[in-house]
């Protein structure tokens, strides 16, 4: 059964087909309002919410765009509420920057043979600001495209461009800070 | 190892996959629950209450019609005011039993509302 099936069970009434949903979506709804949020109890509470107005709004579904779409754009919204007025996306200046550069990418490289490598990444994430953690969770983890990620977001194409491009080198360097960091504890401990 | 955007993407993409947050186990319940609720308020909601209520009054109007025109035939009546003159307790009774049915119809609906709204406010 498709997404569709289940919205209009939904519509009618069914509970199970709504279950259906929140499998299949919590986790992310809760990774993306935990980017923007930065604390697990606000953002159990974010998707709390997001899911029940999403619940709301279902009969006006249109169906235009993506259903994952429109409902992490609802997630968005509400995790912005939360932060009450402060801005997730700052003004950027338009400055060159180079992209990432080998030496990162070997060290990346080596993460993925690693164990504990969602711990690593979850770590790295953390340290990133919201707007860039948010943009790659979205982009690379959920693999929305562009134009998807415009639609949660409302920022421009070019924007979210330069964004992720900003994002994946920050992600790419506070990588390596973490790794070495790591080993200097390492040495020291020994 | 290359430095292409492309190459990058799928090593970014590597490095990311299956690190989505894990909720707490109690997330999915405790979202069920709100929805539960919701569906019972919608159901609550969806009752047409008013109307309902409008069309109980309009029946009573409408007996209550049929049985003073009855009256009136079964008396040689002609007009309303002939059926009036025919009974002259029926205009005291049709006043006090109009009266008793608008005020009860009134303070149903406004218990209704007042109700809804409580629910609506939770």
């Amino acid at each position: 059964m498709d997404e569709r099936d289940w919205i209009q069970r939904i519509v009618a009434g069914d509970m199970q087909s709504f279950s259906c949903l929140v499998a299949k979506y919590e986790k992310m709804a809760y990774t993306i309002a935990l980017r923007i949020v930065g604390n697990r109890e606000d953002a159990e509470e974010v998707v709390q919410d997001a899911f029940l107005k999403m619940y709301r709004a279902l009969p006006s579904f249109a169906g235009e765009s993506k259903f994952s779409s429109w409902f992490y754009r609802i997630v968005y919204r509400t995790a912005l509420d939360t932060l009450r007025g402060r801005k997730l996306f700052e003004d950027y200046e338009e400055i060159g920057q180079t992209d990432v550069s080998l030496a990162e990418q070997e060290t990346a490289s080596g993460v993925l043979e690693r164990k504990d490598r969602k711990e690593i990444i979850g770590e790295v994430m953390k340290r990133l600001p919201a707007s860039e953690s948010l943009i790659l969770t979205l982009y690379y983890l959920e693999e929305c495209s562009v134009e998807e990620i415009r639609k949660i977001t409302d920022l421009s194409e070019t924007n979210i461009k330069t964004r992720l491009f900003r994002s994946r080198k920050h992600f790419y360097e506070q990588l390596e800070k973490y790794l070495k960091n790591e080993l200097n504890t390492l040495h020291y401990d020994q | 190892m290359t430095n292409k955007p492309h190459d990058l993407d799928n090593l970014t993409r590597s490095l990311l996959e299956g690190t989505a947050e894990k909720p707490s186990a109690s997330l999915n319940l405790r979202i069920m629950e709100l929805i539960r609720k919701e569906s019972c308020l919608r159901k609550a909601q969806s009752q047409p209450d008013g109307i309902r209520g409008l069309l109980t009054g309009f029946a009573i109007y409408f007996l209550t019609l049929a049985v003073i025109i009855g009256l009136g035939y079964t008396h040689d009546a002609t007009s309303l005011t002939k059926i009036f003159e025919t009974f002259p307790r029926l205009r005291l009774f049709l006043l006090t039993a109009g009266s008793s049915a608008m005020f009860f119809f009134f303070f149903t609906q406004l218990n209704n509302y007042l109700l809804w709204k409580k629910k609506r406010e939770k």
